[in-house]
This record gives structure tokens, sequence and C-alpha cells, in this order.
């Protein structure tokens, strides 16, 4: 067998890999431990150890607010004063099955809400978010957004996993697999379910799955009743003075049979990961534990404000999570559909009236405070659902339909334009036009973002390199300061 | 060797002459043209391609072809694009081509990445210098939309190892220093080519525990290892191997390796992940299959089509549930029937060449696959197998091989039971009726009669049964929720001034009765009696109620009163009063008393809420409407008898009494229960719900704006339902069949009434082929997923790709020599672990040594055994097992539960709510094909191990035991030693842990805690629990 056919299989990224530069190298090592005990040191790394990007990047954590069940771009961020003049016209040339519900199709309907402008760049937002319309100036709009499916199971997890099938990692799953945690003390990838009992999004845990990459990966998910976390805290009638002896009599008997196997690294490794969970048992609860902040900061957010106390402790918990490392935190507003999320097919003014009142506030919070604190440079905020809604109304009611055509998006800090507008919609809203944006192009810009290429960013299955991005994707500079 | 090019070129050249004729060279060729040419191709398949293709067609041809220049072609390549800069053969390195890729000109090439190595561009001049070949565009052509799906592969593209037919090859025996078997051999040769050594031999004790916990996932308990090690030194490892190899935790162990690679879960996921409650039995099919060792052809073709192959054998059906396993959405829009159904049987397929040939096949489904010779038309036909395979959920009676002894053993112990009914009814009854009558005086205590019975009918068609003792019992329509009776009775009493119906208590029904509702509800709405004089039978006329009272009424909306008021919806109904007898009476506004005797044609009607129908009832009339609710009541005609002079009586009317008052009778009803509650043990024929997929079956319905599946399957240009070149037809791969196009070799004229298509068995024909099919490709794969579970690393290390991609095979002699080995022992999976478990090689030490560990740091060679971590589930079953806490009962419906305490095995594998206990060990999420796992060290799984409860519970519970047998705290340590790390203590490990008992033990105490012994016992198990030496295999 000669040198070319050894190299012919292999791709520029797999040689990197082999070879061992380049990010993926330790993050492949690591992995494949399994394959034995091997002796090399990176072998030794938690999978979960903090690794450089593809290239410098100001980003550290990520905070995904996801508006759940699809809001409504025409009543939120989106202005179309074309929309209130066609009010109750025929929309011609409608295709009926765009929506969910294909016999419900009516006229086009003019937003129940106001809309101001706001800030230095004059952005027009919906009067549901008199709080967040504080912050334009730091926000970046991408108004021309689409996805693939007029269905909430399929548009989450393609918003969330780059695929409409189901079993694919998410983008918080990559964004770890890629770039590790900066503190091992807690989980690396959160997401945070509504807690007033109105369901998980549809499709469940699989929206933070981590699919076919390692389970280290998944989304840690809090539980919104009870102990947030499992297995942090100590059997009750085990002090932690017996579970420290415990802990150092296990760390006496395994250093004994390590000094046997003095080589296998991956032995010392796990014996260090009993000293981490030790620590983790303390820090998880206290970077969670809202009430070692000022009351200042809980009025901020307005914890204890009935309308959106729930919301505000999950963006308080983000902000205290992403100072102590976390990378990647998602936030559901909403539960499962209808009226339980962001999904108003009966009444816009009504049910986006609700949710804008839940998360106002804490959203305007969460960008200030992480501005205060000097942290929204080095914090991706992103605000978006799994689809937008139809321009039309839905008979029988005054909301809208499912529109998976166009949705707006907005990202803050981190690296981002603040108080601009990517891409537009035809004139009332209905259809991303200009400047199109795909779910793909929505990724490759956040790992983009992150400093992670999107190109690059693989992970080999079955024969296959597999990208968050698929084979599409282009970043969307424009929004990148 | 001649011969042999001469013939490669000549396929060589037709091939170029007639598919890709515009690029062809117009000169003459010569002989040294045509070679150049050859060793040209040769490159271009082995390297370049590759190269065009990852580097320079996305901008060039793929996607787009910027400054004209594309790479898709020979032609447009050598044309050099819009800077008419044409690359010449023989003149490479002159070329602007040239120029850009070793950066000596701007734009440097490729863009946005790094130069390309010296070496790979000394290949890429090469190739262009010997006639820069194309074996075909990289890119279709525009001109022929459909001509993708007639694209035939080159046949040199067969010469790829994995395609070959074993090769049988002879290897030195005298290399290595202690053979024990020919495995050795194979090992010894790459041992030495590598100028490596082989490790020592593992002592037995440590080979017991390593066999043990690779074979059933679990530690020997300190009997077996006793047992073994009884026996002579050198049979020690043998009767081990004999051991394990017929103990059904091996079927267990090594299911659980399958069902990652079938990625088997018993839900649809998706957006509800709605339970598959009967997808159980795929997983009970593969283990009892690993258990008997079925051969694994057989395995292979029951999982592909067992229906069509022996659809009497329940094994056989259970075993398509493969097919089915994977995710499908329960909410699908108009807009996504189609590709959804594609999408399903793209699982089936891309599963099916994965997991058993190690093919990417469904890399093909939107272009030519990229590496291996499976052009997208393959796919498509190979898909096409599967196009009306659909998930069924079936009755099928399941296997019971010793159902005809136990049926007699029961009839025989049954006649007991009867035979003392019979007895008591010949000898006593009599005797005893006549004391009852006797005490009876002249008031007899019934005052009810039950009238001459005729017919019933039943309105929505539920069935209705008239007992020996006169009452009813129903057995509801499944297509309705209300009914109503109509009864013909003739009565020959006089003076009837009510009518009583009872409502029985049953435990039967639902919540014990008497109604049929899920909660044992009813609501009784309408009573109506037609009656008429005897001599005059057709003149009915309609009874008049005056009054109603009952046993119990639910609230005053649903009295008894309602019964007989003139609204049909409103009636008697007794929530929470379930699980008694019940009894409403209606009095009659006139009494019956003409002497001929009266027709009643009553009826029954239950209007109300789903299935409030009565279960158990029983009509009867009567002279005292005040007469007591659930007072006896006897038949008209045993009344008669009754009133008569006792030597008035006939024998026929004795017997005809004492039919009636056996039902009085205190002993008779004792006895007679007695014989029904043992009927209940009668075995029956097992016969359950099994998810099943096969054709010309009921579907399982989802909520799907359109149909299940279709009849037919095309071809789909990029994989997108809109664009559909025609019909794909059966065919299989064409790099493992010798014939194009043709499968007729493996088609079976179709026997079992044609319900299925007879596809799936050509398939199942073609796949365990190893003459003409896949068959060899079949063996060495799966021979490769067993050596890899028992070495951690696999002859072929990735174990789902054989193709271009994967990686290439360390010892092919001996994956060649495995393979044929498996397949001349009748496909038997437990010869070839008998065979790598006997090996010197498998029983080699797993000392480390940083001279070999430098020159193969990977183990490749195998100079050692490499320990690795035990798998989640292994990890949790030897947790029990070590605590003594493991239910080891076999097969059957899994849980959720995570208290359960049987093996992992047994979790119901639902995809939103995996396990987190095996997530947190890195078991994998069941979406596609999982040949191997990773093995990560976190926290969380410390975490796990510390602190989850229930595993502190199995250490607690396992203290209890351990001190309960012996209050000797040396032989306690002893003891958990052997279980756990099948050793022995050292007198330093027993001091220790003697010491950390007391530590612990004084700990608890001072802390108020009354079982302190117990729980620092417990603190000693969890410890053993956590050690290195405990979770991984050495």
């Amino acid at each position: 067998m000669n040198d070319l056919q050894i190299t012919s299989g292999l791709t520029r990224r797999q040689l990197l890999q082999r070879s061992g530069g380049g990010m993926g190298a330790i993050a492949l090592s690591a992995l494949l431990a399994g394959t034995g005990l091997t002796s090399s040191a990176n072998a030794a790394k938690s999978a979960l150890a903090s690794r450089s990007a593809h290239f410098p990047s100001k980003v550290r954590s990520v905070i995904w607010l996801f508006m759940n069940g699809g809001p409504s771009q025409v009543d939120t961020w989106d202005y179309k004063p074309e929309l209130a003049k066609h009010d109750g016209q025929e929309l011609e040339g409608f295709d009926k099955n765009t929506g969910f519900f294909t016999g419900n199709v009516g006229p086009i309907m003019k937003s129940p809400f106001q809309f101001k402008q706001h800030g230095e760049s004059g952005t027009w937002v919906s009067e549901i978010f008199p709080q967040m319309s504080k912050h334009v100036d730091k926000m970046s709009f991408i108004h021309s957004c689409h996805t693939e499916s007029n269905n909430h199971s399929p548009a989450l997890f393609m918003i969330n996993t780059g695929m409409k099938r189901m079993g694919f990692p998410s983008l918080g799953s990559w964004v770890t697999y890629g770039l590790g945690t900066e503190n091992e003390d807690l989980p690396a990838f959160v997401a945070m379910s509504d807690p007033l009992n109105r369901g998980l999004p549809k499709g469940y845990a699989q929206n933070w799955g981590a699919g076919f990459l390692p389970s280290v990966y998944q989304g840690t998910w809090l539980k919104p009743n009870g102990k947030p976390i499992d297995n942090l805290d100590p059997a009750p009638n085990v002090n932690g003075d017996q579970q420290q002896a415990m802990l150092s009599f296990l760390k006496m008997l395994n250093e004994q049979h390590f000094e046997t196997r003095p080589e296998e690294v991956e032995l010392e490794t796990r014996i260090n990961s009993f000293e981490l969970a030790f620590r983790m048992q303390k820090a998880a609860p206290e970077a969670l534990d809202i009430a070692m902040e000022s009351q200042e900061t809980h009025d901020l957010y307005g914890v204890g404000v009935d309308r959106c106390d729930h919301f505000a402790k999950q963006c308080l918990m983000a902000r205290r999570l992403v100072e102590r490392g976390t990378r990647f935190i998602q936030i559901y507003s909403g539960g499962n559909e209808n009226a339980r999320s962001w999904d108003g097919h009966n009444s816009i003014s009504k049910n986006h009236g609700q949710f804008a009142g839940e998360t106002d506030q804490p959203i305007a919070a969460l960008l200030e405070d992480l501005d205060r604190r000097g942290l929204l440079e080095s914090t991706l905020v992103v605000w978006g659902g799994e689809f937008g809604r139809l321009s039309i109304v839905q008979k029988g009611g005054t909301g809208r339909d499912h529109n998976p055509h166009a949705m707006t998006y907005w990202m803050a800090g981190g690296g981002v334009k603040g108080g601009t507008h990517y891409g537009a919609t035809d004139e009332i809203g209905n259809v991303a036009v200009e400047n199109r944006v795909s779910v793909n192009d929505l990724h490759a810009t956040i790992l983009h973002l992150c400093g992670l290429d999107h190109q690059k960013l693989t992970f080999r299955l079955n024969g296959r390199d597999f990208r968050l991005t698929d084979v599409a994707g282009n970043v969307v500079h424009d929004i990148i300061a | 060797m001649r011969i042999i090019s001469t013939l490669s070129l000549a396929i060589f050249l037709t091939f170029m002459s007639t598919s890709f004729g515009q690029d062809e060279d117009k000169k003459p060729t010569d002989p040294a043209h045509a070679e150049k040419m050859a060793k040209s191709l040769k490159l271009f398949k082995t390297t370049v391609r590759q190269v065009l293709v990852s580097h320079c067609l996305q901008c060039h041809g793929g996607e787009k072809t910027e400054s004209d220049f594309s790479v898709a072609t020979r032609k447009e390549f050598l044309a050099g694009g819009v800077t008419e800069l044409k690359t010449e053969i023989g003149k490479a390195n002159e070329s602007y081509f040239a120029d850009l890729l070793y950066h000596r000109e701007e734009p440097a090439m490729p863009k946005n990445s790094s130069k390309l190595n010296d070496k790979l561009l000394g290949t890429i001049m090469t190739w262009i210098d010997l006639g820069a070949a194309y074996d075909r565009p990289l890119v279709e052509s525009d001109k022929e939309p459909d001509a993708w799906t007639r694209r035939r592969i080159d046949q040199a593209q067969k010469d790829y190892w994995a395609y070959q037919p074993l090769a049988m090859v002879k290897i030195r025996s005298d290399l290595h220093p202690n053979p024990q078997n020919p495995i050795d051999h194979f090992i010894a040769a790459g041992i030495e080519e590598s100028g490596l050594e082989v490790n020592k031999k593992a002592p037995s004790p440590l080979l017991v525990r390593r066999i043990f916990l690779d074979m059933l996932g679990m530690p020997p308990t300190s009997a077996e290892i006793a047992t073994l090690m009884d026996n002579p030194a050198d049979k020690v490892l043998s009767a081990t191997v004999d051991y394990v190899l017929s103990d059904s935790r091996y079927g267990e162990r090594w299911a659980r390796h399958w069902l990652d690679v079938a990625r088997f879960a018993e839900s649809h996921g998706f957006e509800h992940d709605y339970d598959r409650p009967h997808a159980y039995h795929y997983r009970d099919f593969v283990i009892k299959a690993l258990n008997q060792d079925m051969p694994y052809d057989r395995f292979t073709r029951f999982q592909l089509a067992g229906d069509e192959i022996e659809p009497n054998n329940p094994l056989a059906m259970m075993a398509t549930g493969f097919l089915g396993a994977g995710v499908f959405p329960t909410q699908i829009t108009a807009n996504e029937v189609e590709p959804s159904r594609y999408d399903a049987l793209d699982d089936m397929a891309a599963t099916t060449g994965t997991a058993m040939l190690g093919l990417t096949i469904g890399c093909a489904r939107c272009h030519d696959h990229k590496f291996d010779p499976i052009p997208s038309a393959d796919y498509y036909r190979f898909t096409s197998t599967f196009t009306t395979a659909v998930r069924s959920n079936q009755q099928i009676e399941m296997p019971d091989a010793d159902l005809p002894q136990r049926l007699a053993a029961f009839e025989a112990s049954h006649q007991l039971f009867v035979d003392a009914v019979k007895e008591y009814a010949t000898a006593r009854l009599l005797e005893s009726f006549v004391k009852w009558e006797a005490s009876q005086g002249d008031q007899p205590n019934y005052s009810w009669y039950t009238m001459k019975f005729f017919d019933v009918t039943s309105e929505k068609g539920s069935e209705i049964k008239r007992l020996d003792d006169g009452s009813f019992k129903v057995t509801p329509s499944s297509a309705t929720n209300q009914e109503s009776f109509t009864f013909e009775f003739h009565s020959h009493r006089r003076d009837i001034r009510a009518i009583r119906v009872e409502a029985f208590a049953d435990p039967t029904l639902n919540a014990g009765g008497p109604g049929l509702a899920s909660n044992g509800n009813f609501q009784f709405t309408n009573l109506h009696a037609g009656i008429a004089p005897l001599t005059t039978p057709n003149e009915l006329k309609d009874a008049k109620f005056t009054a109603a009272r009952a046993t119990f009424n639910q609230n005053e909306g649903l009295h008894v009163r309602t019964v007989i008021d003139d609204k049909p919806n409103t009636g008697w109904a007794i929530d929470p009063e379930f699980g008694k007898d019940h009894a409403g009476i209606f009095t009659l506004a006139e009494p019956l008393d003409d002497e001929s005797g009266h027709r009643l044609r009553m009826t029954l009607s239950f209007n109300g809420n789903t299935k409030h129908i009565f279960g158990h009832f029983k009509i009867t009339v009567g002279a005292n409407p005040d007469a007591e609710l659930l007072g006896p009541s006897v038949s008209e005609n045993v009344a008669a008898i009754l009133e008569k002079p006792h030597d008035a009586r006939s024998d026929d009317e004795i017997q005809l009494v004492l039919q009636w008052y056996k039902f009085q009778d205190a002993t008779w009803k004792e006895l007679d229960s007695k014989r029904k509650a043992h009927l209940k043990e009668k075995p029956t024929t097992n016969v359950e719900t099994v998810m099943i997929v096969s054709e010309g079956v009921t579907p399982l319905r989802h909520h799907t704006q359109g149909k299940d599946f279709f009849e037919e399957f095309y071809f789909l240009k990029r994989g997108d339902v809109r664009q559909k070149n025609g019909e794909a037809s059966q065919a299989f791969l064409q790099v493992l069949s010798p014939e194009v196009d043709s499968i007729d070799r493996w088609q079976e004229s179709p026997e079992n009434s044609g319900k299925t298509s007879g596809r799936r068995r050509a398939l199942a024909n073609w796949m365990t082929d190893s003459e003409h099919g896949a068959g060899n490709l079949l063996a060495r794969v799966i021979v490769n997923r067993l050596w890899y579970h028992h070495f951690g690393r696999g002859i072929v290390s990735s174990t789902n790709d054989f193709g271009v991609q994967g990686e290439l095979p360390t010892h092919p002699a001996l994956l060649d020599w495995l393979a044929a080995q498996l397949i001349s022992s009748d496909w038997s999976l437990k010869h070839i672990h008998r065979l790598i478990l006997s090996s010197y090689t498998y029983q080699q030490s797993s000392e480390f040594d940083s001279k070999w560990s430098i020159k193969d740091p990977q183990n490749k060679f195998v100079w050692r055994f490499a320990p690795r971590r035990l798998e989640a589930e292994a990890i949790r079953d030897s947790i029990l097992k070590v605590s003594n806490q493991l239910d080891d009962t076999m097969y059957g419906a899994g849980t959720l539960d995570e208290s359960m305490r049987r093996r992992s095995i047994y979790f119901m594998i639902k995809r939103s709510k995996l396990i987190p206990m095996l997530q947190v060990f890195d078991s994998p999420e069941p979406l596609v094909s999982q040949g191997q796992r990773p093995t990560t060290t976190v926290a969380p799984q410390a975490l796990l191990l510390m602190n989850n409860p229930n595993i502190r519970q199995y250490c607690v519970d396992g203290a209890k035991q351990l001190l309960g047998e012996s209050s000797d705290e040396t032989a306690v340590v002893h003891e958990l030693y052997m279980r756990s790390l099948s050793r022995e203590p050292s007198k330093q490990e027993i001091q220790q842990a003697v010491a950390f008992l007391s530590q612990q033990t004084e700990s608890y105490k001072s802390t108020g805690v009354s079982t302190a012994e117990q729980l620092a016992m417990a603190d000693l198990i969890q410890v053993m629990l956590c050690l290195n030496e405990f979770c991984y295999i050495y």
C-alpha cells in the first residue's frame, strides 16, 4: 500500500484532525478515547474542556430567547403600514396550504397594535414591547428569515438543529462541541422551559438534544419544578462530612489502583471527575440562586411582578450562568401550542399581548444588566421562534396561522452591529423577499459570531461528515460589527 | 499481469468511447497513450477526484462556475474557462492552474484555504500529464435529466477490498510464542511486522472477570468464581467460556449492542412521541435469537422479511420490528405527507445498509455517493424494496411448547373441583334443601320471581347471555357507547304490582361493576313495558309506573325516578357506590292479575355517557313494591313447585327446585366458587399484540393529512418529491451484484396469498447470498462488530462504514478468515465468540508497555488487551448485581421507572424520555444506527454515582443483606471485594475498609442515626461501585 492510497480518502479537514492540528483534534481525540485508554495527553482532557475557536471571537456565551409557537413578525418588529391599508382585502394568489388550517383562510388583517419609532436608529416597534423598545439600538434585526415547515415540530427541529427531521444535534450542542465550556463546575448548555405548567415545546427534549453527538453535549434541562438538576444533593441522611469521608476514601483506593497503572491517564481524569462533581454540588445551586441578587436587580427584571415573574427569574438565572461561564442558554417563552404559547391562532391581540407582557421587561432588563456589567459584548443574545405568522387572518377569530415564509430574528451583544436592519419582507410582511436568510444562514451566522466556521465544524457519522448547516449556509456579514 | 491490465484497459476504453465520446481524444491511440490514460484514471479515482470534489467543484462547476472555469468534465477542465489559459497535457506544471495551486499567482487556490500539500499537488500534475483522465463527469449534464437513474458503476470500482470475495490467505504459524488458535497467528504476523511483541497472558481470575463483564455485562458472583476456579488450572478458562456461552445473560448483554445498530426505540418521536407499546417484542427477538445462537443469516433474513419467509413463526414476525424502529412524525400536514413517507423509507434503507453491510447507502439519496460506488440510482432501486412496507400491530400467538402438558395437568387438577361440586349436589344438596324448607315455615323468604324468558335483542349489537340463575351478562359491542335491550317474558303469577331491576357487582367488570363504564357506573335511562294478557298477546299496552326507589341514587338528577320520567336521556346512576349490588323497584300503576297470565315486552335503555350500560343484571316481578330491594328471587316455575305439598312433587320437579336452590346454599356456593376460581388458572394460548412491519396489513394510523403509504416509488432528483424521474423498480447494489439490473436470481414466486410483494424476501436472499450477493460483506461486518465489542476496537475501526471513507482493516486476512469461519459454521455467532475468547490474543494482559505504546499508541496491532470503561447498561447492571438487588426477570414490556431493578435492557426506550442514568454514561440517542459509542468522562457521571437516590437505595438494601449474612467485618469486606472486583482484598485493603467502616459508623452515630452500621456499610458498597477498578474491563 503506498502513501498515495492512504491519503486518498482524506479531506484536508480530516488530515488536519489526524495530524493533531486545529480544534477538531482535541475534540476528536477526547471523544475517541473510547477506543481504549490511549496514552496521549489530549485524550485525558474532558470532552467539555474549553477549546479555542476557529478564529478570534468576542462571544463567550449565547442566550437564545426562544419565543415558542411562532411570534408574528408584523405585530412585533416588522412594521408594515401597507397592512392596514389592505385590511379586509383578499390576498390574491395565496396558496391555502401555506398555513396549518388550510380551510380557515381569511383576508388580510392589520395589526391590532400601534407602532412607534424608537432609538437613534428610528426602529419601528409594536406597543407590546415598551421596555425592549428602549434597547433597539443594541439590536440587529433580520426581517427576511424563512424556514421550511408550517408545522410546529418540524419547524422547531429546523430552527434548533438545521433539519426538519428529528435526530440531529441542536445549535447549542454544536457550539458546546466546538468550544467546550468555560466552567466545568456548571452545565455547559442549559435549556429552560415554561415553568407555568403549559408544557414543553413540541418535540420535547429533542429541541436541545445532542443527536448523534456524544450525549455530554446535550442541553441540561432545568426542571421547572422541584430540584432543577438531578443528583446534586447527597442522600438525605448523608451529611457533608460523611460524603467528604467517602470521597477521600474513594480517592485513596483509586490512587492506589492508579499507581499500578500510571500510564492510563483516563483513570486520572476519572479520579478528578469526582472532585469536579463535588464542586458542582455547590456551584450549580449557587449559580441558580437568584436570592443572592439585590432587590434593585429583582425589580429591574420584574421578579415578583405577577405578569412576568417566571420569565424574569429565568432571565436572571441566565445572566448568573453567563457570568460564571456557561456556554449556551436557551429559554423558552410559552409552553406547548395554541394559547399556551406564542401560537396566536385565535387572537393576536390577546395572545401576543399576554406573551409580550410576560417577556418584555425581563428581556429589556437582561440586555441592560448584561450591558452595565460589561458582559454584553461577550454574550450573544438571540430572539426569535420557529416560524412567523401570516399577514391574513385565520378565519373564525382575530388570530394568524403559521407562516414559514417570513419571520424576524434579532440579535444583540456579542459582536453584532446594533440598530441595524437586514433583509425585508414584501409590503404586507407575508413573505421574505429581500436578502432572504434561511435557517442555515442564520445558524452559519451565529456560529461565525462564536468564532466557528460552519463548514469546518463537523462530526463524522456512518461515513459522512455532518454539519449543522448540512450543505448550505451563508454567513450574514452585514449584521456583524 | 499483462492480460489483466490489458483487460482493464479494454474496459476503460470502451467506457470512454461509449459514455463520454465528446471528451475522447480524436488522435489515434497508441499503446503508450492508453497505458498513460489507464494510470491517469487510477490516480483520478484514488486521489484526484476527491481533491477536485472537495476543493474545487463547489465554485467551479458545482453550485456555481466562477470565471467560467469548471472541473466537472475533462473537456471543461482542459479548456481553462474565461482566462482561456488552457492546461496542456504533458505541461501541467506550466499551466495557470498550477500557478494558482502552487500559490505562485493570485488568486491562490483553493480559495480561503491553505495550500494543498506538495505530494497531493504532485499527484495532480502527474494525473494531468498522463492525460487528465476522468471516469465520468463530476456533476450531471442537463441534457438528459433522468440519465442519472440509469447510471452504471465502473466495474473497476468493485476492486475495493470490502466488495471482494473472502480471501483465504495462508499465514505463517511460527511467529506466535504461544498460540492458542489461528487468531493468534494472524495477530502475531501484524505484531512482528510492526516490531512489537505480544504481552504476557493475564492471570486466570482476572480473565474470568474479563470474560464475565464482556460476555454477560456483569461480574461473577463469589460462588461462580469459586466453582470455575475449582476446575483444573488448564480448564478454568474453557469452562468459563462454556459457562458464559450457555448463560442467558449473554443474550441480554449482546442484544444491547445490536439495538444500538438497529436504532431501536419504542416511540414515534417528533411532536407527540407517542409510545409504541408493542415494539418491545423486537428487543425480545434479539435476545432470544442470540441465546439460541440463531444462525446470523437467518437472524438477518428475519429482520428484513420474517413476515414473508416464515409468517407462522412468531420470532420471524417479531424480527420485522427492525424495519419499523425508526422515527416517524405523528402530525403530518398535507405538504409533508409524501416527503415524510420518503423519509421513512430512507430510514429503513439507510439502517439496513449501515447495520448489515456497513455501507452508507443513505448518502446516495440526493446525489451519487460522493465516495463509494453507489449511484443515486442504486439508492432508489434498493429503497423501493420497502415501498409498501408499513408498521402494524398484529395479534400473534406466542410460542408455548409445553402448553399441551400444562393443559393436561390443569385438567387433571380441575377435575377434583368439578367432582367436589357434583358430589355435593348429588349426595348432600337435597338434604340441605329439606332442612332449609323446613326452616322457612309458611312465609318463604323470597318475594321476587323471574319470569319465563323467550328472547332478548340488543339494539346496537352487544352480546347478551342469560345465565343459569336467570340473570343476564352483557359483552358490549365495540361500535357503540349507548345501548337498549328488549326482552320477551311471560308471567303466570297473579297480583304483580312491581318490576324489580337488579344490577350486580361482578369482578370481571371495570371497577367491579355493576356498569360497563370505565369507572363501573351505569346510567339506566328508560324502562318501558308493553303488557298484554296471554289470551290477547298482541294487544300490548304501555305500563305506567307510579313510583321508583333504589338502593342508592347518585344525586337528584341521576335519581332512579328519572328512569320512569318521559325524558329519554335522564337516568339512574350510582357513582361512587361501585363494586356493589344495586336494585331499583318500579311500582306499576295497575296490578297484573289476568288469570291467563301476561306477556311482558320490556325495553331497558341506556342513552347516557360512554358505555354506561348494565354489565350483569336481572329482571324480576313481585306483588310487594315495598319488599326488600336486594331480597332473593325464585323462578315462577320453581315457586309453583315450592307451593305444592311436598309429596305432590315429582322427581323432575325436585331436580328443578334443586337447580334453583343450590344458588341459595352456602356450601354449594362455596364449592362452586372454588371451581370457578380454579378455572381462571387454565393455561391459555398466549396471544400478544406485536408491532411488526409487513405489507397488506392495516398501518398504524397517525394524524396524517393524506395517505399512510404509496403504492409507487419514484426516482427523486436531489431527493426532492417534486422532481420525480420515473418509477424505480427494485434492484440491489451494483457493486455487490454480478449481473447489472437483474435480481431474478434472488426472487421467489409468491406463495402466501400475495399479501406481500416478495420484495423484501428477495432482498433477504441477496443479502445472505455469499456466492453472488452481499453475503461476504454481511459476514465481514458482523464478525468485525463482535471483534469490536470484545477488544474495544474493530479490525475495521469504523464499524458502521466499510466504504472508501471508512478505515482500512488492520488485519484483512484475519477479518476474512473470521468471516469464512462464520459462514462455514452455519453462521454461528457463538462459534466466533468462542474462537475469540479462547485465543491468546484475547487472554493477553492489559499491562501497559511504553516501548510498544510509542510504536502503536492505539493498540491497532493488539499487543495488549486495551482496558476500557464499561458501557452504561453494564455499569448499572453490575451495580445491581454487586448490591445483590438485581431482578433477573427476562422479557416483556419495559418501563420508564428509574427505580426498576431489572437489567437496563428492560427500560422502555422512549425517544423524548431517555433514561438519564444511561444517557450520562454515553448511551446513544436511538435515531440513526450507532456502531460505536464514545466514552466520555464528565462530572455528572460522578454525581450520579455519588448522589442518585436509586443507586443509594441499592447500596442501603445491599448493606442490609450483607450485614444480615455475617457480622464479621473482615468476612463482609472480603465478600464485597469478591463480588465487586472479583478478587480478594489485600491485608492493607481490609484494614482500610474496616477503618472506614468504623469511622463512618461513628460519624452516623454521632448524628443520631439508629442504623449507623448499615449506612456505613452502604457507604463502603457505594465507594466500591465508584472505583475505576469496578467500572473498567482490564
